[in-house]
């Protein structure tokens, strides 16, 4: 019991930190932006890239250099100029759902269809409980810890992160008293692209990644989201409570069955007037 | 000639999915991403009725729209109470949910291999056979949903629709029943979506996990959107332009290998210079609601 709830904790870290940068783009630039699902899955790509020119660390963080570099195109190119366009948030998201396809269908002829493995077939690290952690796994980990940590100190004890936090409350009144959404939309950007990316390229270390993964995790972390509701705790803890769920569920039965009773899980709490739920949904 | 032929009937079975979408994303303006969970379902189960218990088409048909409308029914009313933005990934949850429930080894569905061997339409001694009836086929069903599309186009339910897609709340000051009309929307489109699976099973004579894409999804949702959303003659424009592009690159030498690649490139440039330049597709008058917001 204590290998599957442990890894159910460890790869619900993971999707924290890729939910809680879907959570940021959502809050602050008011954008559902499934381009993220794109922008993050480049960073494993890149990572085992450079991994064979440079160190392990050095090729992490040009991977998440990467994503946020690709998440800033983005946003300067694209997004910004909806805005300037007083675009409809529908507007915004079909656009991000195209960039979502076309950046996947780049990845797909550059690097091919299949999955690939970051890291060696049985990386070295030790076993708990049944479960294998490798070192690597466990640093990636750490990091994706260390990184949702900062982006919380961000977010309660900066300028910028309260500026975020004017801007994700209220656009024209944060505009009114001076504060510059153009800059800050980029910083929200790269930021939750390098989250992601982080997110993205420890899950990669264990399950692999391919053009495809970007889809599969935001699948997996949008029910995060969605009974996350409006909090950064809420999402944080949603993300790691149904991944605990769902390799809890996948000991017993098949993975679709899990997936079918965690969308029924979701629609029921949808439905049902649970206060704790809505308090989270709606503060 | 035969080729082309079959190029019209996926075309127009590929409009039926969009007028499907147009109901709730063009008329409703809730993006919605499972219309293709819905055409899996409808093809699944007309396949399966015609081919494992030997039903006629008719009668799978009716059956498949049954149990798939109850099933929207049900489902629209968890859906409906999400905010418009959780709404659009409830829809791909829904549908990446039925897509792991078809490519599951096993069971009815049979998990990736799909199903074959499904039999062609009959009616009475008159079997949909050759190309030339299946168009004449998907012609005549395209007509009928053409009829059922305008004439809801000009009943209240559409204004209601369109006064929802404007301000919800205003319409629910207003007294209309949000929830409920959203879901007959919705039921409309998987009604929609139901038929154009039943008519594509025959047509393919097999059927597989494929049908439930995300991708597939999106395909519908560009169709529509580029077509023009909330308009009469949309859907079909969408439709021809995108299922005649692959064709067309075919024709131009593309590798095989990197065609689908580059058809998906297109799909994609084509969603984002739509939502940038000309929001309301190529034909159609609505562009999504403009908002206030900051230069």
């Amino acid at each position: 019991m204590a290998g599957w709830l442990l890894h159910g904790v460890l790869t619900g870290v993971d999707l924290c930190a890729i939910a809680l940068g879907f959570y940021l783009l959502m809050r602050v630039c008011r954008v559902m932006n499934f381009s993220y699902g794109g922008v993050i899955v480049l960073a494993p790509y890149v990572c085992s890239a450079l991994c064979d020119v440079v160190p392990p660390f050095i090729a992490v963080a040009g991977a998440v250099c990467s994503s946020a570099a690709l998440a800033l195109i983005l946003e300067a190119t694209v997004f910004r100029s909806l805005r300037r366009r007083n675009a409809h948030p529908v507007v915004s998201l079909v656009a991000s759902l195209g960039l979502f396809v076309v950046i996947q269908a780049l990845l797909q002829m550059v690097w091919g269809p299949a999955r690939q493995s970051l890291g060696g077939p049985t990386p070295p690290g030790f076993t708990v409980g049944g479960l294998h952690l490798s070192f690597a796994s466990l640093t990636a980990r750490a990091f994706c810890l260390l990184a949702i940590l900062g982006l919380h100190l961000l977010l309660v004890s900066t300028r910028v992160g309260s500026r975020l936090r004017a801007l994700s409350c209220d656009w024209d009144l944060a505009q009114s008293l001076g504060i510059r959404s153009g800059r800050l939309l980029l910083i929200c950007s790269a930021i939750a692209a390098s989250l992601g990316a982080l997110g993205a390229m420890s899950v990669s270390l264990q399950f692999g990644y391919a053009p495809h993964t970007g889809q599969d995790l935001l699948f997996l972390v949008f029910p995060a989201v969605i009974l996350g509701g409006r909090t950064f705790i809420g999402v944080a803890c949603s993300s790691i409570g149904l991944q605990v769920l769902r390799v809890a569920g996948q000991r017993f039965m098949p993975r679709h069955i899990v997936e079918l009773i965690l969308f029924f899980l979701v629609l029921v709490a949808l439905l049902l007037p649970v206060r704790c739920l809505r308090r989270m949904r709606t503060s | 000639m035969n080729y082309l032929l079959h190029v019209a009937a996926v075309v127009i079975i590929y409009a039926i999915l969009a007028e499907g979408s147009n109901f709730v994303s063009g008329h409703c303006g809730q993006i919605s991403l499972c219309s293709a969970a819905f055409f899996a379902l409808g093809g699944y189960s007309t396949a399966i009725l015609t081919r494992d218990l030997s039903l006629s088409w008719l009668t799978a048909l009716l059956v498949s729209q049954v149990a798939v409308i109850a099933l929207a029914c049900a489902l629209s009313q968890a859906l409906f109470r999400a905010p418009k933005s959780q709404f659009t990934m409830l829809s791909l949850l829904l549908n990446a949910t039925v897509y792991y429930a078809l490519a599951s080894p096993g069971g009815l569905a049979r998990g990736a291999l799909g199903l074959h061997g499904i039999p062609p339409a009959r009616f009475g001694s008159f079997a949909v056979v050759t190309p030339g009836r299946q168009l004449l086929m998907v012609l005549l069903l395209y007509a009928a949903v053409q009829y059922v599309v305008r004439a809801v186009s000009r009943a209240p339910l559409a204004r209601v629709l369109h006064a929802i897609r404007e301000d919800e709340a205003f319409a629910s000051s207003a007294g209309k029943a949000v929830i409920a009309q959203k879901s007959r929307a919705f039921a409309l489109m998987a009604s929609l979506s139901v038929l154009a699976g039943s008519l594509y099973v025959p047509y393919a004579s097999y059927v597989d996990p494929s049908l439930a894409t995300l991708g597939e999804s999106v395909l519908i949702l560009t169709m529509m959107i580029l077509g023009g959303a909330g308009s009469l003659r949309g859907p079909l424009v969408g439709a021809a332009v995108l299922v005649t592009l692959p064709e067309v690159l075919g024709f131009v030498g593309i590798p095989t290998a990197s065609a689908a690649n580059i058809r998906q490139i297109l799909y994609g440039l084509a969603l984002v210079g739509c939502m940038l330049w000309r929001p309301q597709g190529l034909i159609g008058e609505y562009a999504f609601g403009r908002e206030a917001r900051p230069k």
